[in-house]
């Protein structure tokens, strides 16, 4: 039997801004079903790696893939496979969550009957019905970055890509996001988010690579890594790694 | 339900936007949206109105002078009228399109989804070019409205102009788009938007001194006039296929005088900027992706980029760095700066054509250069001291967190505001005083009035604006624009007018004698000076208590 296709592929992919080089040449592979986290102090290169993946940013040399589709060659193909929520939501600040999310959809292909059951129901699982038809700029960062997570889980991609998305949500919020992800990782969708709260990390990746000044230092299971000292887990490694020794 | 296109679901999603901003914004949206469309039909009808005077005027005058031939006068005018509408165009839409298509956050939004970039693009150019050209077309449908109307055949007349006028717009914007791009591969978009907004700040001033230059006035001598007039209205306007402006304009007078041919014309004018436009979206899409990628690129190194700062010796030093710093960034200083250059030159021109012969005359203009130099300074100040507390913005939470005394904050935002203004006010009225030479006197007290009113119209400006400050708003000038700028305004206008009187030793006595009271120099300098002293300091220390004890950030 044939081996699956990887969500996401990094191949050699490398980024410079000018003499910064902010990613050294990655290589990282992730598997559907995946929950990977990629964490690392500020600056390290995460976002500029799910840049990569969105199409965000170019590649100053390698390739990076979503679902076997090259995002430089075939961007629409790649795009079509995600669901993306940036660092800082991005919403139309006059239009309301449900014209945001009636939007996201019709732009995924959805639309009809089915497109508005869907929203009702994202709207209903991340609790922003009582905020559905309020314009988006009104809402507090919290509600705002809910609102990103519900356009990105719309219309059930195989791939989440998500920076930063506990950034704003209240415990409860965070649970409802943490639960879903683990849902659709079962499902087989493939999860890569950033995070710089290590529990979450911890408690919710099946995997987690650690960046530290464009450098992947350290991947695996998080519970299963180790420094050089001998010590487990991702906050021993993350704390000997940022702090100049790595594994 | 939704069973419309991406493209229809945003278009529906942004008109319900624009209607909740009208009927839903508060009181205060919802006045501010009817004050805006308010503003617009009058403009309109504005500028319908003094078409149909000139129509009339025209007729009656063309009336006594048969040998003019009509057509030719009117092919002339629309020649000038398209040409500067295109470079108005041209230039607005290039500050348009650095913000539309490179710092734009809907575009980042955007960009993720599987949308080919094409689209997007051509989308983006299209916003550049709705944006870019609604002020044109505000002044320019009425004006072409009325003339259909009294043309012999109004709807082709009305038809031919609207084309011309569409075709226009499509290629001066996507030329403005284009040189947009080309901006930006040379210098980052922040700074290509400074840069754009300078260059359109100085197109204009250079239009407006050419403008000058051809001496006008000299077609109040009806002599001069109607040689003019004779050279203009006897030869046919040179026209030329290869030619789009002397086409359009050729095109749009045809039909205005009743002859179909020229709708043809225009018809094919439009078929060629549309497939400017349609072939650019295409063939600049990857570029524009390269660029726009690129230019996320350089915010991310800007902010890798170490400089060298000097020390910070005190609180009053780090707060007057920073002021500064908030001042001078503002993105359309340099543009402002321009037209304030262009202002200046404009006026040493006026004074170098007025009479200013005897001593009388030169007392009168020395008053008036007074009144108009602080009049500047009070729409400068408007547009950079009255929003300098609502340009915060959600700095605002912080700064209420800090241990900073407001008083003293907004007594340093208006000094460093008060020194720029009082630079300009000095340069304006010596400049004046050196063309003009009024007597010893007049420049003393024009100076002196120049000194007191720009160090009290910033005072007057930022307390008001403390008073009332528009955190949310989206710039700087819709908050000058909200209700208290405009009593702002008014409350500088007064100060800056009355600054006259006690320059012009004439112009008191014109105003004694139409008041029937006394007005005696010393009394009117000390009432002058303590009505500034009052405008400056009440509104500052009640903004500056109101500071300390709003509310913010509810919710």
């Amino acid at each position: 039997m044939a081996a699956p296709v990887p969500a996401v592929r990094f191949e050699k992919a490398t980024k410079s801004y000018g003499r910064l080089l902010a990613l050294h040449p990655l290589d990282l592979t992730i598997a559907p079903g995946t929950l990977f986290a990629l964490v690392g102090p500020n600056g390290a290169g995460k976002t500029t790696a799910l840049g990569l993946l969105t199409g965000l940013l170019a590649p100053t040399a390698g390739r990076a893939w979503v679902g076997g589709f090259d995002v430089a060659r075939e961007p629409l193909e790649a795009r079509k496979r995600l669901g993306f929520v940036p660092d800082r939501p991005l919403l139309w600040p006059r239009w309301t969550p449900r014209e945001t999310l009636r939007f996201v959809g019709a732009v995924f292909g959805l639309s009809g009957s089915s497109l508005e059951e869907t929203i009702e129901g994202e709207l209903a699982a991340q609790g922003l019905l009582d905020v559905a038809d309020a314009r988006n700029d009104s809402l507090s960062h919290g509600t705002r970055q809910r609102v990103a997570l519900a356009q990105a889980f719309l219309h059930e991609p195989p791939l989440y890509v998500l920076d930063e998305p506990m950034v704003g949500l209240d415990p409860l919020a965070q649970r409802v996001v943490e639960n879903r992800l683990r849902q659709k990782a079962a499902a087989g969708a493939a999860v890569l988010f950033t995070t710089h709260q290590l529990a979450t990390a911890e408690g919710l990746a099946t995997e987690a690579g650690l960046l530290v000044a464009g450098r992947l230092v350290a991947q695996g299971p998080p519970r299963d890594m180790r420094t050089a000292g001998g010590e487990a887990g991702l906050q021993a490694v993350f704390f000997a790694a940022a702090e100049g020794g790595t594994r | 339900m939704s069973l419309l296109s991406p493209g229809g679901v945003a278009l529906a999603n942004s008109a319900k936007g624009a209607g909740r901003a009208l009927v839903s914004g508060g009181v205060r949206g919802s006045f501010a949206a009817a004050a805006a469309l308010g503003s617009a039909a009058a403009f309109g009808l504005g500028a319908a109105l003094v078409t149909r005077a000139g129509l009339s005027a025209g007729r009656a005058a063309l009336a006594q002078l048969p040998s003019l031939v009509p057509e030719y006068l009117v092919e002339r005018l629309l020649f000038a009228g398209f040409l500067s509408a295109a470079l108005l165009l041209v230039l607005g839409t290039l500050t348009t399109a650095v913000s539309t298509l490179f710092l734009s956050s809907e575009l980042e939004a955007l960009v993720v989804f599987p949308i080919p970039h094409r689209r997007l693009f051509a989308r983006q150019v299209w916003r550049t070019l709705i944006s870019a050209s609604a002020p044109t077309l505000l002044l320019a449908i009425p004006v072409f409205a009325v003339a259909a109307g009294s043309s012999s055949r109004p709807g082709l007349a009305a038809a031919a102009s609207l084309t011309v006028l569409a075709a226009l717009v499509l290629a001066a914007g996507v030329l403005g788009s284009l040189l947009a791009l080309l901006l930006v591969r040379l210098v980052p978009p922040r700074r290509a938007r400074l840069f754009s907004a300078a260059v359109s700040a100085l197109g204009l001033a250079a239009a407006l001194l050419g403008a000058r230059g051809a001496r006008p006035e000299r077609l109040f001598d009806p002599v001069e006039a109607l040689v003019l007039l004779e050279n203009l209205g006897t030869t046919a306007p040179s026209s030329s296929a290869l030619d789009p402006v002397s086409s359009a304009a050729h095109a749009v007078t045809r039909t205005l005088f009743g002859d179909a041919g020229g709708f043809t014309v225009a018809a094919g004018l439009l078929a060629s900027s549309l497939a400017v436009t349609l072939v650019s979206t295409r063939a600049f899409a990857k570029l524009h992706l390269r660029l726009w990628q690129e230019a996320r690129e350089s915010v991310a190194s800007a902010r890798t980029a170490r400089g060298t700062r000097r020390p910070v010796r005190s609180l009053e030093s780090a707060l007057v760095r920073a002021e500064s710093a908030s001042l001078f960034r503002d993105a359309s200083t340099p543009a402002q700066l321009g037209s304030l250059v262009a202002v200046l030159l404009l006026q040493l021109l006026n004074l170098r054509l007025l009479p200013s012969g005897d001593s009388a005359s030169r007392d009168v203009l020395a008053g008036l250069q007074t009144g108009l130099a602080l009049f500047l300074v009070s729409a400068l100040s408007l547009r950079f001291c009255y929003p300098a507390v609502s340009s915060d913005g959600r700095s605002s939470l912080l700064l209420r967190t800090l241990p900073l005394s407001p008083v003293r904050h907004l007594a340093i935002r208006t000094a460093v505001r008060a020194v720029a203004a009082a630079v300009a006010a000095l340069i304006l009225i010596g400049a004046s005083a050196a063309v003009v030479r009024p007597h010893p006197g007049a420049v003393a007290a024009s100076l002196a009035a120049g000194l007191a009113g720009a160090l009290a119209l910033p005072a007057l400006h930022v307390g008001l604006g403390a008073l009332f400050p528009r955190y949310d708003a989206p710039n700087a000038i819709a908050v000058a624009l909200g209700p208290g700028g405009i009593f702002a305004l008014v409350l500088s206008t007064s100060l800056a007018a009355t600054s006259v009187l006690l320059v012009s030793r004439e112009l008191r006595q014109l105003a004694a004698t139409l008041l029937g009271v006394p007005l005696p120099p010393l009394a009117l300098a000390a009432g002058w000076t303590l009505a500034a002293l009052a405008f400056g300091l009440a509104p500052f220390l009640l903004g500056a208590r109101s500071l300390a004890g709003r509310d913010l950030g509810g919710g």
